[in-house]
């Protein structure tokens, strides 16, 4: 039997970021005091802060090694300054003075390439512990 | 471009037949000039300085590499040089002269680098074709050490036979010299076997009449055996791949044409390959390139072996010759109707090339990144240890730079560094796997830099890739960067091989994705040495985590955006584009079908996971060797390579089609960049614009922008979007008094604006100048490239804005009429195609 020519139209574009974000499994933050002075920067502009809250989440996979890299959400306020402490975690950063509510809603998005935004919206709060 | 059945074109043949070219630049001391696009079987005339000094020259075939005419005398640097053709009873007229040159003022550091090419070097190979040549130099070969063939007056790629034939495990290397100057050596390749079995060589199609036939699939240094209707016509050797053999008598339909290759004497020919010879109704039309209101002659992009090319302006005979290029009696005016075809014997092509000339249609001209002058060396360095914001990172990566030989270690060319130091470019990776070593995937770039004489260190990064994010993370980069350039300059200042070769006061920093936002804002760290001048920056598909503020200056700029980038899918280099005051130029690349990581040959993924149209990886790397190539010869040498980055010229054997540019000159004037916060009714002079039939104001052309149009823009710029309404609108700007615009170009910046649905067809508009009487001239988009379409990257397709250029001269303007008061934009498309665009950067240049 002769097959037939298929004529299936033009899949049509996906927008952009193929990358898949993990999900949060939990977030922990504490107020820290840096004994060497921490950098931050803030548009370009450098300052140096004995004081900051770090945001230690644990991820269900990891973060991809790209150009762009992980945006945690505190409610509106996006955290772009992070490391990877190990595996699947994750350590954000924030000066003091930045307001970070202590129920807002957390979620991932990606930064280092347009204007960060909510990509996957998690459940989890953050359980707080001072340790000063 | 269509084609037409010859027929019907009622084409008259005047008699005419084009000067020949002569092969340009001519240097002292060429014993021999090379004579292009004559007729086949045409006698060639040489003149010097007024006197003709060889008569009746047998031309032969103008194909593949014209005619090698041996002058009497060498040449002297001043003379004065032009050829002439004559066949069929008719005489040209003389050629473009060109004026002998000594070559030392070109190539102050010897004759260009020979290339076997093509390569590999096979034993029992016969020839070896040798490329990259001074025209009317000498040239030669030796295996190991031996000289085995010379030519002596040689064309710029040049066949070489050798004997005895080539040994196996032999190092073949070519060398050249010109007035007693030697070359560097050629890459030295060690003898091979061939393969076993031979291929079959093939046969292009070959027409009744013709005389000339091109046999493919041959094999390096082979020879093969050409034999017609069964006998024989005998053996030639070939340097390889292709060949063209010109026939004693022409060939009939029928014809049974048939080859074999050998190569070791012991080892069994290849099978017979062949072909019939076709009738003169199956000869095609010739296929043409494009071609620019003004332009003088026509380039053929492909035509049958032993063809003659005619060429008819509205019908008429203009030129007539051999190709690629014919010389037309004079300049194609808009509206000329051209017909190309090509005969073969007694044979006309059924079918005529149509086209009609556009008033910007960029040539295709030569290879920036094929300037090959020096060996290459190559080595890694460690400068220690550096302490970068409590971090102790390692100083270190590798380097190529021009070297007296190809390799590891080997010595900086003597003669480059007893001319002065040379230019330095350091290259930052940006964030991948730490295990896989991104520093090395730009060789072939720092390759190419380097046998040009620029030294090309790539900066190891690793040691911040991976884990850390943020914009500390772009800083560090930054800081690493500089103190590579650091460690250099002690290099320079007492190491082996850099030892007073640098110069920090030309420096030019390529980065790619995080190493793209680096290199923006290293050259205003305090880490960069005092002393060292960064001249130029390329920005490869930057990232953007905040690490910048305020525009990047005092440095030229270049940024390539990858638009089918899936990770830095936003494509932030349009900010710093947008954003930079560069001293003199900016330029801008959105190269559709890109991906971000295909630039880097350890980055092995695609980024955007092969969803969007992708282009080759070879595509990639050549879309950043020639622009960046142009790029960072123009701005650390002077070379003239800047029309490749304003559009003026396209490079060969590149994508060139898919690369959409935006660019600005500082110092030209600017009608109006919307930047004033003067409203839409005043441009960038503070003079009165006005708009009807249209809506236009300006926006915000940012993610970020309060007053946007819409979100579809992703730089950093306040522009104007022009929406249609039902007929045609136009928009005017005025000009100052006694605007006069001869001999420049009107540019301006201009996106189709994605609405969210992705347009069908392309738009366009039409620019206009408005005379002192108040008569305005129209050139349409159209006719100087397009409005690009925008790259359908789904609900994140983006309107990003490319540069259109409006020479003077297609308005066509008398003296009187090139003094004008407005330039008026004017949306006129129907539907669907009538759409909202965005302009900016409205300049004369």
């Amino acid at each position: 039997m002769t097959p037939q020519n298929d004529d299936s139209s033009r899949e049509p574009a996906r927008a952009g970021k193929p990358f898949t974000l993990p999900g949060i499994k939990s977030a922990v933050a504490r107020r820290v005091s840096y004994e060497k002075p921490r950098r931050f920067v803030t548009e370009g502009r450098e300052t140096a802060e004995r004081e900051g809250i770090e945001v230690d989440i644990e991820t269900d996979a990891e973060f991809p090694i790209a150009g762009t890299g992980p945006a945690l959400f505190v409610g509106d306020v996006a955290l772009v300054d992070s490391t990877r402490v190990g595996e699947r975690r994750y350590r954000f950063f924030a000066p003091i003075s930045l307001p970070l509510a202590k129920d807002a809603p957390l979620a991932l998005g990606r930064a280092g390439s347009g204007v960060p935004t909510r990509e996957k919206r998690s459940k989890v709060r953050i359980a707080w512990r001072d340790q000063r | 471009m269509t084609e037409v059945a010859t027929e019907r074109l009622r084409l008259k043949d005047k008699r005419i037949l084009s000067p020949p070219l002569v092969g340009d630049p001519l240097y002292q001391c060429a014993k021999a000039i090379v004579v292009y696009g004559f007729d086949i079987g045409a006698t060639l005339d040489v003149e010097r300085n007024g006197t003709i000094v060889v008569a009746g020259a047998p031309g032969g075939f103008p194909q593949p590499h014209g005619a090698l005419v041996t002058l009497p005398a060498q040449l002297a640097a001043g003379d004065v040089i032009r050829a002439r053709q004559k066949a069929n009873g008719l005489t040209s007229g003389w050629s473009p002269p060109v004026t002998v040159r000594d070559h030392t003022q070109d190539f102050p550091d010897g004759p260009p680098r020979p290339q076997i090419d093509p390569a590999p070097v096979y034993e029992c190979g016969s020839r070896t074709g040798v490329n990259n040549l001074l025209t009317g130099c000498d040239v030669w070969i030796t295996s190991d050490a031996i000289e085995v063939g010379k030519v002596k007056g040689a064309a710029p790629h040049q066949g070489v036979d050798v004997t005895p034939d080539y040994g196996l495990a032999k190092k073949v290397r070519a060398w050249a010299s010109m007035c007693k100057d030697p070359s560097p050596p050629s890459v030295a390749y060690d003898t091979i076997p061939a393969p076993n079995p031979l291929p079959t060589p093939a046969i292009d199609p070959a027409y009744e009449g013709t005389q000339q036939i091109r046999i493919t699939q041959l094999v390096n240094g082979a020879r093969f055996e050409l034999s017609r209707n069964g006998v024989s016509l005998g053996i030639w050797r070939t340097w390889g791949y292709a060949h063209l053999v010109g026939l004693s008598s022409p060939l009939a339909a029928g014809d049974q044409l048939s080859v074999v290759q050998r190569m070791c004497p012991n080892d069994p020919p290849s099978p017979p390959g062949g072909t019939v010879v076709l009738p003169c109704s199956a000869l095609p039309a010739p296929q043409v390139a494009p071609v620019q209101c003004g332009d003088t002659s026509v380039t053929i992009t492909q035509m049958a072996s032993g063809a003659t090319i005619k060429v008819y302006r509205n019908h008429v005979k203009a030129g007539e010759g051999g190709g690629p290029v014919v010389l037309l009696d004079h300049a194609i005016e808009h509206g000329d109707v051209i017909d190309v075809v090509q005969t073969v014997g007694k044979c006309v092509s059924r079918f005529a090339q149509e086209l009609m000339c556009a008033c910007v249609a960029a040539p295709v001209t030569y290879d920036p990144s094929g300037l090959d002058l020096f060996p290459v060396g190559f080595t890694d360095y460690d400068g220690g240890t550096v302490n970068i914001n409590g971090q102790t990172l390692h100083v270190r990566g590798n380097v190529y730079y021009p070297a007296d030989d190809d390799g590891p270690g080997q010595p900086f060319n003597t003669r480059r560094g007893k001319r002065g130091p040379v230019p330095l470019i350091f290259i930052a990776h940006g964030n991948h796997s730490p295990a896989d070593p991104s520093y090395l995937g730009y060789d072939y770039f720092q390759h190419a830099l380097a046998k040009m004489g620029f030294v090309a260190a790539s900066v190891d990064c690793n040691e911040l890739n991976g884990s850390a994010s943020g914009p500390g993370n772009i800083i560090d980069r930054a800081d690493l960067i500089n103190a590579s350039i650091a460690h250099f300059q002690t290099l320079h200042a007492s190491g082996a091989i850099f030892q007073g070769r640098l110069d920090f006061t030309k420096i030019g920093l390529m980065g790619h994705s995080r190493g793209g936002e680096a290199v923006v804002i290293a050259p205003i760290r305090a880490s960069k040495p005092a002393d060292a001048v960064i001249r130029g920056v390329l920005s490869l598909a930057p990232t953007d985590w905040g690490a910048t503020s305020g525009p990047p200056k005092d440095y030229e700029f270049l940024t390539l955006l990858p638009a089918a980038d899936g990770d830095v899918w936003s494509n932030d280099g349009a900010k710093y584009y947008d954003r930079c005051l560069p001293p003199a130029l900016k330029s801008q690349l959105y190269v559709h079908n890109a991906c971000h990581n295909f630039f880097n040959r350890k980055w092995l993924a695609n980024d955007n996971g092969g969803t969007l149209p992708t282009m080759a990886r070879t595509d990639h790397e050549r879309v950043l060797l020639t622009y960046g190539c142009a790029f960072f010869r123009n701005v650390l040498a002077g070379h003239a390579t800047v029309g490749f980055l304003v559009g003026t010229e396209r490079p060969p054997a590149t994508p060139t089609s898919l690369v959409h540019l935006a660019f600005k000159w500082t110092k030209a004037v600017t009608v109006d960049d919307h930047e004033q916060n003067n409203t839409i009714s005043r441009n960038s002079f503070n003079l009165p614009t006005t708009q009807t039939g249209l809506t236009a104001d300006e926006y915000g052309m940012s993610q970020t922008a309060g007053n946007q149009f819409n979100g579809s823009f992703y730089g950093d710029s306040t522009g104007m979007v022009a929406e249609p309404r039902r007929g045609a609108g136009t928009f005017r700007s005025e000009l100052k008094p006694k605007t006069n615009i001869a001999g420049k170009e009107i540019w301006v910046r201009v996106a189709d604006v994605f609405d969210g649905t992705f347009p069908a067809a392309a738009t366009g508009f039409k620019l206009g100048v408005e005379l002192a009487n108040g008569t305005v001239k129209w050139v349409d988009s159209d006719d100087v490239g397009g409005v690009p379409p925008p790259f359908d990257y789904g609900s994140t397709t983006k309107s990003m804005l490319a540069t259109l250029r409006f020479p003077a001269r297609c308005f066509d303007l008398s003296k009187r009429e090139a003094v004008i008061r407005a330039i008026l934009l004017k949306l006129d498309r129907t539907k669907p195609n009538a759409r909202a665009l965005a302009f900016d950067d409205l300049q004369i240049v």
